[in-house]
């Protein structure tokens, strides 16, 4: 408890009584501090990857990084890329090392009751999946009895593929962890797995970035069902309704068809919703603790959803993953993303 | 007494001086030893405080009880204990409904394994090499010192990630590895024939197998020459006949389709951390050792020159006899810095104790508690080792132990 | 000349039956092995990654436009280094050769844009030596030097973000502010070890042992998770953590170090100092620190070799060293076929390094044991 938390203690002494405890709000804290602290992970393309020859990073994880940058700082360069693994991510947010955490992480319920972070919307639908080597011959998950499956450590995955073996009475099949994704492909290249487990969307990415895609098979079958979200520190509804709503903002703009490219258009529209939406004179942004036009910001950043979603996952990058079919639609074309009414 | 009092009153006085500032200096010593000793332990409360407040505001609890938790997860490798059959301690591998403390256990067994496994390869090659260095022969003492150089100045991570993705990774797949009398190499793992028990509860069975023991303990511990040898002898002469009579059965790996059963195995990840533990100890051993050899007296090479004592005699029965008096407390050290960087395991997907820690933490979110347990049990490890060494010391010390 | 290298193999290959079937089998196996690997490294290995790549080895992620933080502490660390050489080596003008035949290296390995900030780099490491070699008064101001270039590199970098610190510089930057910080502690809880005190004597030994008993990952990773809880309004970057943690676990071992040298320092030496009048403050201070330390310098900077190839680990906390850097580059799958070429430059420049700090500690050895002969 500093000086400054007293102060602030007392200036907002009516806020104070309704939250009943002081601690501040982790919105308070970005924005005293200027910069955003976001965690990623570097080795998941399409998700948080680094380019080596550009030295930026990448990824629909870290656009979202970006946008949230944007609407709470007003400026998407202010974001500070911290890189976490599998391993670290809920100690790294629950220790403050980082505020938010867009990392590929499955929504479950174990992981908000037992260790204190609270999800945010669901930003990809995603499955796990296997993949083996296509000379391997496997065509099927039950053709594997028997096999070494490689998959990361304190993944989901880990425990879905123990309680597949059980299912099916397996005894012999094995599960060997590694720290990083890069490590399982390597492991799975050289023979040492027979397969290799992880969601479906970073299978795709590991084999179409590949040298040669056909060499490797995904196999039909989806063991578990795995909803990617971002995640902040349990208790502070402040901090993540401002992301909750900057991110569905970035949803509703798809649906509302406003992108990065007719944004200034669309700023000067006459339309009363898209004009509270984005802020110009006043919005939806002051009653979360934001600038009015944190919406306008975020889709000046990075562009709306299915923009984000094109240049990251989509059939022109090497991802290769359509969203015509699967629940990354918007539900409007059958999908599930979706965000709540706004006026 | 009063005599004193009454006759010399000023030297008494200067005594009373004395005894004044001794003990002046005595209350300000223990002040500070008090001092010293409140502040530690303010400070120990205080972190332990902090740390209470911290886990609090973060809305952990802290508490050991997720160790009997069922684990859900499984472990490639590993054996640990089990209460399965009543009241006896079983050792079996280790399932995903074992519990979280069994988990823990199976980690621990796999550190010790390869440690173990270590401390022996690397004290024999690092003798090799640390003689090697000193050896008339061009090749042989320029191909140590180069080995033991390029492995001291690179760092024991990169060895053992190359080992393991450029060396072990890279042999034959099960189907195409070579077969030798049972024995299979592989990328899936080493096999090799095991002895498998058949005598089930037949009472001639044990007293086979106990005689065994005797024969094993009476080599380790007997000081006698003799007696040495003659357990030696029955080492040998009773499996045999355990063999012979089928109390004593070999198993056979058979490969299958994606791995072989049967036999004993080790996989690649142990395989690789034991290849550049044992490579990188075994540098730091030839060091210690070619350092005392140096330290020797000239004299004693000479007198054994003298004597007509060969080379190869003079190194085995005068000059390491005395070097392995003097390296023990040294190869003490290295063999808990060994221990320590089995931890490295992680990085090749090695399940010991650090690596399912790391599983543990992120399945059950109790990352501290696990911290308290993973760093007693390295500390209880060392502090093994270290006896286990001034044990050995003392024995080699001791006169009755030389030749 | 003949006769004289049939006699030299004679005594030094084929002395003995055993020598000669040691010989017949290794020189062979050694020529074939070294066959092989110049035959791959000449004509299968594509070098091309390595320049292609040899930003993100050098510095990681940091970004391409403030890529002159990371020369400016370079420059930095070239004086502090040249200058702790010129403490024991003068500089004589054989060594400026040397010097430029390091820069023709660098320069050729990096490409000619660099050429610049190389030359000035190694121009300020020539100068910092010249120096301290022949300016005694200068190797006074060393220390509080090094502790002020130190900040000064925390200073110049730390603007873009310390999570952006990478590659070769962060294991660099790791090793020297460990080395350097850990010897003030270290010698306090080697002081602490001999004291008068037993309380004082217990913590620091159950400090040391403990320290010296559990693995440095495991400290680390201890270290970056327990810093946040307790000080949360901090909220340190993962590059200090980790200097924390390595700091805090090479201080027992640099403890361990400075007792053996205390140990050196004979008895009369305190004795004769005391009977001269000091407090045991000044005594420690002015006559058996000074000779103790000066005993105790080439294990120390054997020391700095050890944190030196211990730097990978902090892959634990998710930094970017320069091993992890280079795993990184092969993460992306096009490069998947590279292994041997990145892990070849790896092993060549850890080694490189390795054998300079090897070198510089037995030079070290060897001029102190001549010295106080």
């Amino acid at each position: 408890m500093n000086f400054k938390h007293i102060l602030m203690a007392g200036t907002f002494a009516g806020a104070a009584l309704v939250a009943s405890h002081a601690s501040a709000s982790v919105l308070d804290t970005v924005k005293q501090r200027g910069t955003l602290n976001c965690g990623t992970d570097n080795t998941a393309p399409g998700f948080g990857y680094l380019n080596t020859t550009t030295g930026q990073m990448e990824g629909l994880d870290v656009d979202f990084c970006k946008a949230i940058a944007a609407a709470v700082l007003g400026d998407a360069s202010k974001v500070k890329f911290v890189t976490v693994t599998d391993k670290s991510r809920f100690d790294a947010v629950l220790t403050n090392q980082v505020d938010v955490v867009f990392a590929h992480t499955t929504i479950k319920p174990a992981r908000e009751s037992s260790i204190a972070i609270d999800f945010l919307p669901i930003n990809f639908y995603d499955g796990t999946g296997v993949m083996v080597k296509t000379e391997s011959g496997v065509a099927k998950f039950d053709d594997l009895d028997g096999a070494t499956f490689c998959t990361t450590q304190g993944s989901v995955t880990e425990t879905v593929l123990t309680s597949a073996f059980k299912a099916r009475g397996w005894t012999a099949s094995k599960v060997l962890t590694y720290e990083n994704l890069e490590k399982l492909f390597a492991a799975l290249n050289s023979g040492r797995c027979n397969a290799m487990s992880t969601d479906k969307s970073a299978l795709a990415a590991w084999a179409g970035n590949s040298p040669k895609p056909a060499d490797y098979l995904i196999l039909p079958d989806t063991l578990d069902k795995s909803p990617f979200g971002g995640f902040v520190v349990a208790n502070d509804s402040r901090w993540r309704n401002a992301l909750r709503w900057s991110s569905y903002g970035l949803f509703q703009a798809e649906e509302s068809g406003i992108s990065q490219a007719n944004l200034d258009e669309k700023l000067k529209s006459e339309d009363p919703f898209v004009q509270k939406f984005l802020g110009v004179g006043g919005g939806y942004g002051k009653d979360f603790g934001l600038p009015d036009d944190f919406v306008a910001q975020a889709i000046k950043a990075v562009g709306n959803y299915g923009e984000i979603y094109a240049r990251n996952l989509g059939p022109d990058t090497k991802m290769f993953l359509d969203r015509k079919g699967t629940p990354n639609a918007l539900w409007t074309e059958g999908g599930a993303i979706y965000s709540p009414l706004w006026n | 007494m009063t005599l004193e009092h009454t006759n010399a009153t000023g030297l008494t006085v200067e005594r009373d001086l004395t005894v004044a500032r001794r003990r002046r200096n005595r209350i300000r010593y223990h002040a500070t030893q008090l001092a010293v000793v409140v502040a530690a332990l303010a400070l120990v409360v205080l972190f332990a405080v902090a740390v209470k407040e911290g886990l609090a505001r973060h809305g952990i609890k802290f508490s050991f009880s997720f160790l009997w938790d069922a684990a859900g997860f499984d472990i490639s490798e590993g054996k640990t204990f089990v209460f399965d059959s009543g009241f006896w301690l079983g050792f079996s591998d280790f399932t995903s409904d074992r519990s979280i403390a069994q988990a823990f256990v199976a980690g621990i067994v796999n550190t010790i394994k390869v440690a173990v496994l270590a401390i022996v390869l690397s004290t024999v090659l690092g003798t090799l090499l640390g003689v090697g260095r000193l050896s008339t022969n061009w090749v042989v003492r320029n191909l140590s010192f180069w080995c033991v150089e390029f492995v001291r100045n690179t760092p024991l991570l990169i060895q053992l990630v190359f080992w393991y993705f450029a060396v072990v990774l890279h042999f034959p797949p099960i189907a195409a590895a070579a077969k030798f009398y049972g024995v299979i190499i592989s990328q899936q793992g080493l096999y090799v024939p095991a002895l498998t028990w058949q005598g089930e509860g037949s009472a001639v069975a044990i007293a086979l197998a106990s005689a065994c023991w005797v024969a094993v303990l009476g080599l380790v511990f007997d000081r006698h020459r003799t007696t040495r040898w003659i357990c030696l002898g029955a080492l040998v002469a009773l499996p045999s006949l355990m063999l012979a009579t089928g109390t004593l059965a070999l198993d056979f790996p058979v490969a299958s389709k994606f791995q072989a059963s049967g036999g004993t195995s080790i996989s690649p990840e142990m395989a690789a951390l034991l290849l550049a533990i044992v490579f990188n100890s075994a540098s730091y051993i030839a060091e210690i050792v070619r350092g005392s050899i140096d330290a020797l007296p000239k004299g004693q090479w000479e007198a054994a020159a003298s004597l007509g004592l060969g080379r190869r005699d003079t190194v085995n029965d005068i000059i390491l006899p005395q070097v392995f008096r003097v390296v023990l407390p040294s190869f003490g050290n290295q063999y808990i810095s060994l221990t320590k960087n089995t931890a490295l395991g992680i990085a090749i997907g090695y399940p010991e104790l650090f690596n399912i820690y790391g599983t543990i933490a992120n399945q059950t979110g109790h990352s501290l508690e696990g911290i308290v347990i993973v760093m007693a049990s390295y500390l209880i490890l060392s502090w093994i080792i270290s006896a286990a060494v001034s044990w050995a010391d003392r024995r080699l010390s001791n006169p009755g132990a030389m030749r | 000349m003949i006769a004289r290298s049939l006699t030299w193999s004679r005594h030094n290959l084929f002395g003995k039956p055993f020598d000669v079937l040691l010989s017949l089998t290794v020189i062979p196996g050694t020529l074939w092995l070294i066959y092989q690997a110049v035959a791959w490294a000449v004509g299968m290995a594509q070098w091309d990654i390595i320049p292609q790549s040899l930003r993100v080895l050098m510095i990681g992620i940091f970004p391409a436009d403030q890529a002159w933080r990371s020369w400016v502490a370079v420059a930095i660390i070239a004086a502090l280094l040249g200058a702790a050489l010129g403490c024991v080596f003068a500089f004589r003008t054989r060594h400026a050769g040397f010097l430029a035949l390091v820069l023709a290296i660098l320069v050729s390995m990096t490409g000619v844009n660099t050429l610049a900030a190389l030359t000035a780099v190694l121009v300020i490491f020539a100068s910092a030596w010249i120096l301290t070699s022949y300016v005694p008064m200068s190797r006074r101001v060393l220390i509080p030097a090094s502790f002020t270039g130190l900040i000064a590199i925390f200073a110049v970098m730390s603007p873009p973000g310390a999570g952006l610190w990478g590659g070769l510089l962060l294991s660099v930057l790791l090793t020297l502010v460990t080395a350097v910080l850990s010897l003030p502690i270290g010698v306090l809880l080697a002081f602490g070890r001999r004291s008068r005190f037993s309380s004082l004597r217990m913590i620091s030994t159950a400090y040391i042992e403990v320290m010296r008993s559990v693995p440095l990952i495991l400290v680390v990773y201890w270290i970056w998770i327990l810093m946040p809880v307790l000080t949360p309004e901090l909220n340190l970057a993962d590059v200090v953590r980790g200097m924390v943690g390595f700091t805090l676990f090479y201080s027992a071992y640099v403890a361990e170090y400075v007792r053996s040298g205390l140990q050196a320092v004979p008895r009369g030496q305190t004795e004769a100092a005391r009977s001269l009048g000091m407090s045991e403050f000044d005594i420690n201070r002015s006559i058996v620190l000074p000779q103790a330390l000066r005993v105790v310098v080439p294990p120390l900077v054997g020391n700095v070799l050890d944190i030196f190839n211990a730097a990978p680990l902090v892959f634990i906390i998710g930094l970017t060293d320069f091993l992890r850097a280079g795993q990184m580059i092969l993460a992306n799958p096009q490069y998947g076929n590279r292994t041997y070429e990145v892990y070849s430059f790896l092993f060549f420049t850890y080694f490189l390094v390795g054998s300079l700090i090897t070198f510089v500690a037995r030079k070290l050895e060897a001029h102190l044991a001549r010295g106080s002969r």
